[in-house]
């Protein structure tokens, strides 16, 4: 038997400022879950990059002491995989909302997971605009009231498990803010996993979400691996993330893995490409000197 | 001795690989050559797209004539009748057309081709017989053949030799050669603009390159996709130029020299993001080709219309800087330039070229290596007190020492709201005095980059009665034009942006008559020059259909406007 050792404590990624999301906004739990992986796995400050784009929950970033990018909407992981290419040694994780990932970046979302670039991408999921007060999401779910949907959404709302799985996510798990601990262990099991992973959080926005609470989330989540469910099953895997919301929009709702996969990650194929190389690591002045015959070829 | 070929013929039938087959066997013979080509945005088809090669035994930096050439290579019926009646000598294949006189070189080129064992062939013969025109031994063919087809076999090469041998005995035995002679000197490198800028990049240590097809930057992505990885370079083909661009931030984040490349169109997608770069002040290179707007506009064909773009993208002001090269050559050392900039004021620097100065080729001469200096400016890679250390600390310059992942200690986050010193937002209150700092430490930047420009250089002799006041590849015709024609200079921009304003008022003021000579439709450098310095170029000679200026008229234009103005 292995005796789990805590290297690190969860406050030592902490900085002296606290958030400035509302109190009980789920973003909360989806913080403290991500400072208890890093400190489990206890990856120094130094080599960890969170990269988020703009929302509430990309405010995130702000309250970690790692380095860190809080880019532009929708463009968290394009800059994530520029960050990891460059320098595949740190752990780069990345932060954003449903419209973040969902709306706006969409098309990062698929490319990243076919490339199964080695990132870790928590999207916290509220099912509104939070920071533009309140508008329709990508997930809200269809006949829902937002702002910008007064009578009632006529959108379905976009599956982004299914979605993941199908553009080639190898990791692809949902958790709820509501369970930090629960959410903590797919968060570390998302980093150490080798590719892309998709952590999609049940994440409350307490101020403009009056649907879909963290009571009417409590009332549904049930844990996949006390269900029996094998996340190395495609079929098995796809089937239940269309469970919630494509099946039935106030059914039960699956968490924890839903799906999980060997697959070469981009950042490996690319440094076979390069022989092993990396950018960050490669001398700068490489191609200078053989600058002559370089250009020996161009005779 | 300075010769214009054209080649002619149907898109996809191999005009411009034989083009380039001419342009090397002169490079290889030591002389000066540059090539531009004509081509429209169709894979197969239009019949009468050209590949220029002039040839000169001193230097050149443009194409040569638009409405004469010494040669054409007349690969078909249309070619013929677009371009005979400007050319001196016309090699075609008799079978295409039945016409004789003075300067016509008809020549059975389909027929030696099958001959010789394949219709496709039939460019071979034609190089064969220009080869016979010009007196040029065919060993310094075989060279090239062996070069080009040396993969696919040996028979593959004698077989283009016997085609090239058939057409050279043609014109041989029936017309004899034109009175060249080329003088010999050690070969050449040859190469593209395109290839000057990613050959610059590599050179100048970028270590990652990501972009989204677009002509005419893709030549960029294809040269480094097989040259960077030998060098450690990663290079991605992003989904779209909002990634390519992103991804190339993350990486500078990451901390190696990184850059992006794209035309108008991509570079309308980039846009917020080099606002990103500037405002969490992130080095990072955009090499922007332009080509024919607005929209998709002229996807195939040149134009200088986003120089105010590339000064004015994204919302907001912040720091940016434009360098243009103005020859192949030159493109090298600029992009050396760009990389330190980049680092040295963390700021968005745009390398700015177009589709005729990214697709011609040219002869370079000797490199100068210790123009290749790497500047990395204040970047920090030995630990920091965490507690001390502010990413946007206050400065003199503007510039705040920078740690990247890894450095223990120097752990920020890098944001694209409003910021203070170490790096918090402060946009979920009203912060004015924090704004107005940190606003004005990015700009002050400006000031000190702006004391690194370059001003325009005089190009000619001072004194000269005009001066063509131009701007990044137009310099190439134009200097081409005051070497050749008596009274004119040339004022060449290359540093955009910032100007070095009193350097630039200077030079402007000595120049007697000026006119302004770029290709877009609403004079951007005048413009700029106005916007910037309160000048006003009040002439200018504007051209907007896809081709560059040459140097014959260029030579029209002036006499117009010399005419123009003694009668008023
Ligand atoms: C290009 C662009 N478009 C729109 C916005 C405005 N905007 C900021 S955040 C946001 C959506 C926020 O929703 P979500 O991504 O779900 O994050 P949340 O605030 O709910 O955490 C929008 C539309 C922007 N910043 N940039
Ligand atoms: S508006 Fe909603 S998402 Fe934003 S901080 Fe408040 S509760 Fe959280």
């Amino acid at each position: 038997m292995t005796v789990k050792i805590e290297v690190r404590k969860p406050a030592e990624y902490a900085v002296a400022r606290p958030p400035i999301w509302c109190p009980g906004c789920g973003d909360y739990g989806i913080l403290d879950a991500l400072r208890r992986a890093l400190a489990e796995l206890g990856i120094p400050n130094e080599r960890v990059v969170v990269v988020s784009g703009i929302g509430c929950s990309s405010q995130l970033p702000h309250f970690m002491k790692t380095y860190g990018i809080h880019g532009i909407h929708g463009r968290a992981l394009p800059i994530a995989t520029g960050v990891k290419l460059a320098n595949p040694d740190l752990t780069v994780i990345v932060m954003g909302g449903d419209g973040d990932g969902y709306a706006i970046g969409t098309n990062h979302l698929v490319h990243a997971a076919r490339r199964n670039v080695d990132i870790t991408y928590i999207v916290s999921n509220n099912q509104v605009y939070g920071l533009t007060t309140g508008q329709m999401a990508p997930t809200t779910l269809k006949g829902v009231k937002t702002r910008s949907t007064p009578y009632g959404s006529v959108d379905d709302p976009v599956n982004p498990l299914a979605l993941a799985i199908a553009s080639g996510a190898t990791y692809v798990a949902r958790g709820f803010s509501g369970d930090p601990a629960h959410l903590a262990g797919l968060i570390k099991g998302g980093i150490e996993h080798r590719g892309f992973a998709l952590i999609d959080v049940l994440s409350p926005c307490v101020t403009f979400n009056r649907v879909n609470t963290y009571d009417w989330f409590k009332a549904r989540v049930y844990k996949l691996e006390e269900s029996g469910h094998d996340p190395a099953d495609l079929m098995q895997a796809m089937a239940k993330a269309l469970e919630w919301p494509t099946m039935d929009p106030y059914g039960r709702i699956p968490i924890g893995v839903i799906y999980r996969a060997e697959r070469p990650t981009y950042d490996g194929e690319m440094s076979r490409l390069l022989k092993g190389a990396s950018p960050a690591a490669s001398p700068i002045d490489n191609a200078l000197s053989e600058g002559p015959t370089i250009l020996k070829s161009f005779i | 001795m300075d010769l214009t070929i054209r080649l002619s013929g149907a898109q996809g039938e191999g005009v411009e690989s034989t083009g380039r087959t001419v342009a090397s066997t002169f490079s290889r013979m030591g002389l000066h050559v540059f090539t531009f080509r004509m081509y429209g945005s169709i894979i197969k088809g239009n019949p009468t797209m050209f590949y220029q090669v002039r040839v000169s035994d001193r230097k050149i930096h443009s194409h040569g004539p638009w409405n004469s050439v010494d040669v054409l290579i007349a690969l078909n019926k249309n070619a013929f009748a677009a371009y005979v009646d400007m050319a001196r000598v016309t090699i075609f294949d008799s079978a295409d057309v039945k016409r004789e006189g003075r300067g016509l070189i008809g020549v059975p080129l389909t027929e030696y081709a099958l001959k010789a064992g394949n219709r496709i062939m039939k460019n071979t013969v034609a190089v064969g017989a220009l080869y016979a025109l010009l007196g040029i031994d065919l060993s310094v063919l075989e060279g090239l053949l062996r070069r080009e087809f040396g993969d696919k076999g040996e028979k593959i090469v004698e077989q283009n030799m016997a085609a090239a041998e058939l057409g050279y005995k043609h014109v041989e035995e029936h017309y004899g050669g034109l009175n060249v002679s080329f003088p010999r000197d050690s070969p050449k490198p040859l190469i593209s603009g395109a290839e000057a800028l990613a050959l610059g990049a590599l050179f100048s240590g970028m270590k990652f390159y990501a972009a989204y097809p677009m002509t005419p930057a893709s030549p960029l992505l294809h040269f480094l996709a097989e040259w960077g990885p030998r060098y450690g370079v990663s290079v991605v083909q992003a989904e779209d130029e909002i990634a390519a661009i992103n991804m190339a931030i993350g990486a500078s984040y990451a901390g190696v020299r990184a850059a992006t490349g794209t035309s108008g169109g991509g570079f309308s997608l980039m846009h917020e993001a080099v606002g990103l770069a500037a405002m969490i002040e992130v080095p990072v290179v955009v090499f922007l080709g332009q080509r024919g707007g607005p929209s998709t506009g002229l996807p195939t064909e040149t134009e200088q219309a986003d120089l105010l773009m590339s000064i004015n993208p994204s919302q907001g002001d912040f720091p940016i800087v434009v360098l243009a090269p103005t020859t192949i050559e030159d493109g090298l050392y600029t992009v050396a330039r760009a990389f330190n900039i980049a680092e040295k004021y963390q700021v968005p620097v745009m390398v700015l070229t177009d589709l005729y100065f990214n697709e011609s080729m040219t002869t370079i001469g000797e490199v100068d290596w210790s123009r290749f200096k790497v500047e990395r400016g204040d970047l920090v890679t030995s630990p920091v007190v965490w507690e001390e250390y502010k990413r946007y600390r206050l400065t003199e310059t503007g510039v705040s020492p920078r740690t990247v992942p890894g450095v223990p200690g120097g752990m920020h986050i890098a944001t694209s709201d409003e910021h203070d010193e170490k790096g918090d937002v402060i946009t979920d209150r009203h912060e004015p005095k924090v704004r107005r700092v940190m606003m004005e430490k990015r700009m002050r930047k400006l000031d000190y980059i702006r004391r690194e420009m370059e001003p325009p250089s005089l190009y000619g002799s001072p004194g000269a009665r005009t001066t063509l006041v131009v701007w990044g590849s137009t310099a190439m015709p134009v200097m081409d034009f005051v070497d050749t024609s008596q009274g004119y200079n040339a004022l060449i921009f290359r540093d955009l942006y910032p100007l070095p304003r009193d350097q630039a008022l200077k030079a402007l003021s000595e120049a007697a008559r000026k006119i302004a000579v770029e290709v877009n439709y609403t004079g951007q450098l005048v413009a700029l020059l106005r916007r910037e310095l309160g000048v006003d170029i009040g002439e200018r000679v504007v051209k907007y259909w896809g081709e560059p200026f040459s140097v014959d008229e260029l030579g029209e234009l002036m006499r117009k406007r010399v005419e123009a103005v003694v009668v008023t």
